[in-house]
């Protein structure tokens, strides 16, 4: 998966958006559970405080129906005074009256002469059955005349609910009573009548609202102790204040305190459950009721809310990636083409198909960009072909032109009586504009070298032309100057662009070693005669040829000795470089050429001064024509 | 090959340096284009510094000597190291272009 990731785009991009995405889902979580837990308590104080309000109102309805109906029945106690009767008033009480669970008017000792000390006929619901049975209550071993619901009001002279209590000797059950005290004309009380309330049912009814599930709810006297409790042992031996003395929770006091002062609030404090908040108010007949509710519990429903949040929000996450890596992997699509394409183009295949865009986005562009990089393409080979086309035919032709050239110079020196000729021709590019020539007619050997300006195809061109001047002109048995001059002529005319050919003619008698020249701009030739040191021979320079007509070209005679090695030569030899741009040089040929063996025959002394030269500039590249040309004048035996 | 042209009335001074050869012979025929206009040339080619011509070189003088012929004008290159005195010697082209 990781490396999936890496890899791919839409993966890598869904990725990172659904990074950036979580964060912020986390941060909106973060803020909402810290809020939601703030609601949440605000609102179970307040789901609280209703609750309460509605069981202190359903008590308060309870309170209300039991005083309400003693007080409309005191009338009816208050008239009897056949003793038998009181009983069925109590069971008519009893039976009538839903949340009654007994009743009693207990009389003052002796309040019937022909009853005893205690008289109180009492009825109560029988639990299980709901009978209504009746009892006389009093007697030595229950004296009710101490007990807190007769005694109380009968002091108080007013109605007064009597603390719970178990009551052993007639309901069997946790109850709390109310007490009317009858009064005769005098103001005394003669009887109290009393109704009583099953805690345990009351208990019942209000733990049945119950806002979280270990919430729960007390009823207290006005004295702090537990009217209501879960549990039931709390009812007859704790009030709030010991049971905040034993849990050494002073919080607990207070509430306590502020319960029995009948008001109402939320406060917070510490129970077994934890931490708690407890919500409280006073009833009208001075009793108060409070829910507790842990906030374990609280907060339980602000945690279940968390969860449900976190599984949407992840599952929102997952649809998120989904969708991402879907939509991107489609929006990408084409670039996946475009790499097959530019792999096909790669591959010689400028046709190949690109994948179709119709949005006008930058994968359009990329598209156009394609397209004109392909039409380019197809373009560029196209030229490129023709080009690498021309330059072959051009390579071609050159080439073809080369051996034209190589065949315009003597090769076969074989076939020469009498004189030992050779020669050689090295263009610096693929034709040149060295030129030498040979002839012999009537015992003389006529020969030349020449060397026209500038290199390649002009200079081919210019040394044809002076080729086949000198070719023709030389049989016309003239003397030098007269033969040099009409090639001059010949090729000075209509030579615009002023090539110029520099030229060395002679005309060597093979019997007699007579020698005429003319020179025209060539470099002075070199002789070598037998047994004496090599000289560059006496040139007057006239003009190289093809510059103007009728130039004066002026000739020179002289007598070379039998053996006498004439040798000749092209500028490419003496300017021939070295790295060091040091020219090969006249002083180097002399020098070569004194050391020249004397048996050395013209094709040996040619290839050694080819090899001196290319010694001389070890590898640099031949910048200019070299040519060769060696007579030796010496007879050859027949 | 650098080229100084300085042009004093009808008078044209020029200095000529380096190398003259193959590789820079088409950029010193347009070096010396301002050379080739005008009537009654007088041309002052100083060579002090001038280290070598080729022949292609050679024929850029020649060119050069002709225009100035037909115009009429003069031209003379002056102070010429032994080296390329001697090209111009060769090939006889001291016989047409005056040399000092």
């Amino acid at each position: 998966m990781k490396s999936r990731i890496r890899n791919s785009f839409s993966a890598r991009l869904s990725f990172y958006i659904l990074s950036i995405t979580a964060i912020l889902f986390i941060i909106a979580l973060l803020i909402v559970a810290i809020w939601s837990r703030r609601l949440i308590k605000e609102e179970a104080s307040r789901n609280a405080t209703n609750t309460l309000r509605a069981t202190i109102s359903d008590i308060e309805k309870i309170i209300i129906d039991v005083e309400s109906a003693a007080k409309n029945n005191v009338w009816i106690a208050q008239l009897q005074d056949d003793p038998e009767y009181v009983y069925t008033i109590t069971q008519r009480f009893v039976a009538e009256n839903e949340n009654v669970v007994g009743s009693t008017i207990a009389f003052k000792p002796y309040h019937f002469q022909k009853k005893k000390e205690w008289y109180a006929p009492y009825s109560y619901k029988e639990e299980k059955t709901g009978e209504i049975l009746t009892i006389q209550m009093g007697n030595e071993n229950y004296d009710y005349h101490v007990m807190e619901w007769y005694l109380v009001p009968k002091l108080l002279k007013k109605p007064y609910w009597s603390n719970p209590y178990f009551d052993a000797g007639g309901g069997e059950q946790m109850m709390s009573t109310y007490s009317i005290p009858l009064m005769d004309e005098n103001g005394e009380v003669y009887a109290v009548f009393t109704a009583d309330i099953s805690l345990k049912k009351t208990t019942e009814k209000i733990s049945r609202t119950k806002p979280y599930k270990n919430s729960y709810t007390i009823l207290l006297s006005q004295n702090g102790s537990f009217i209501c409790h879960q549990s039931e042992e709390k009812l007859l031996d704790e009030t709030i204040f010991s049971v905040a003395y034993k849990m050494n929770e002073p919080k607990i006091a207070e509430v306590g305190k502020r319960m029995v002062a009948g008001e109402s609030g939320v406060s917070e404090f510490k129970n077994e459950f934890g931490n708690a908040f407890i919500v409280y108010g006073g009833l009208s007949n001075g009793w108060s009721a409070a829910i507790i509710c842990p906030y374990e519990d609280v907060q339980a429903r602000a945690l279940e809310m968390n969860i449900i949040l976190i599984l949407v929000l992840s599952l929102g996450l997952l649809l998120l990636f989904i969708l991402c890596m879907s939509t991107i992997r489609q929006l990408t699509k084409p670039l996946t083409e475009f790499s097959q394409s530019a792999h096909e183009i790669a591959h010689g295949n400028f046709n190949a198909p690109l994948p179709k865009i119709v949005s006008k986005d930058e994968m359009k562009q990329l598209h156009d960009s394609f397209e004109y990089m392909q039409k380019s393409l197809v373009n560029y080979i196209a030229e490129l072909k023709e080009s690498t086309a021309n330059k072959e035919r051009i390579l071609s032709e050159l080439s073809i032109a080369r051996n034209i050239q190589m065949n315009m110079v003597p090769t076969n020196f074989d076939d020469i009586k009498d004189v030992k000729i050779y020669g050689t021709m090295v263009p610096a590019k693929e034709v040149g504009g060295d030129l030498y020539d040979f002839f012999v007619k009537d015992d003389k050997l006529y020969f030349c070298i020449g060397d026209v300006s500038g290199k390649g195809v002009p200079a081919a061109f210019y040394m044809a032309m002076s080729r086949a001047a000198f070719h023709y002109i030389g049989r016309m048995d003239l003397q030098m100057d007269e033969l040099v001059s009409h090639v001059n002529d010949s090729l000075a005319d209509g030579n615009t662009y002023n090539m110029f050919i520099t030229l060395f003619a002679g005309c060597l008698n093979l019997k007699t070693g007579e020698f005429t020249y003319c020179n025209a701009g060539h470099n002075p030739i070199m002789i070598a005669p037998p047994n004496e040191e090599a000289y560059y021979l006496d040139v007057k320079a006239n003009l190289a040829l093809g510059l103007f007509t009728q130039f004066p070209y002026l000739m020179q005679k002289t007598t070379l000795k039998e053996g006498t090695k004439i040798i000749l030569y092209t500028d490419g030899v003496t300017e021939a470089e070295n790295a060091k741009k040091d020219q090969y040089g006249e002083e180097r040929l002399k020098n070569w050429a004194n050391n020249l063996a004397k048996d050395a025959t013209p094709q040996t002394a040619v290839d050694e001064l080819l090899s001196s030269v290319r010694q001389f500039t070890n590898g640099e590249p031949q910048n200019d024509d070299i040519t060769i040309f060696i007579i030796d004048n010496t007879r050859k035996k027949e | 090959m650098d080229v100084k042209i300085i042009k004093e009335g009808n008078k044209q001074s020029v200095t000529l340096s380096g190398r003259l050869d193959t590789t820079n012979v088409s950029k010193f025929q347009e070096d010396i284009a301002p050379l080739m206009e005008g009537d009654y040339p007088n041309i002052e080619i100083d060579c002090t510094d001038m280290e070598y011509t080729s022949s292609q070189g050679l024929r850029m003088f020649l060119i050069l000597q002709k225009s100035v012929n037909a115009r009429n004008g003069n031209m003379v290159m002056k102070n010429m190291k032994a080296q390329v005195k001697e090209v111009f010697d060769i090939t006889g082209f001291s016989n047409i272009i005056k040399i000092e």
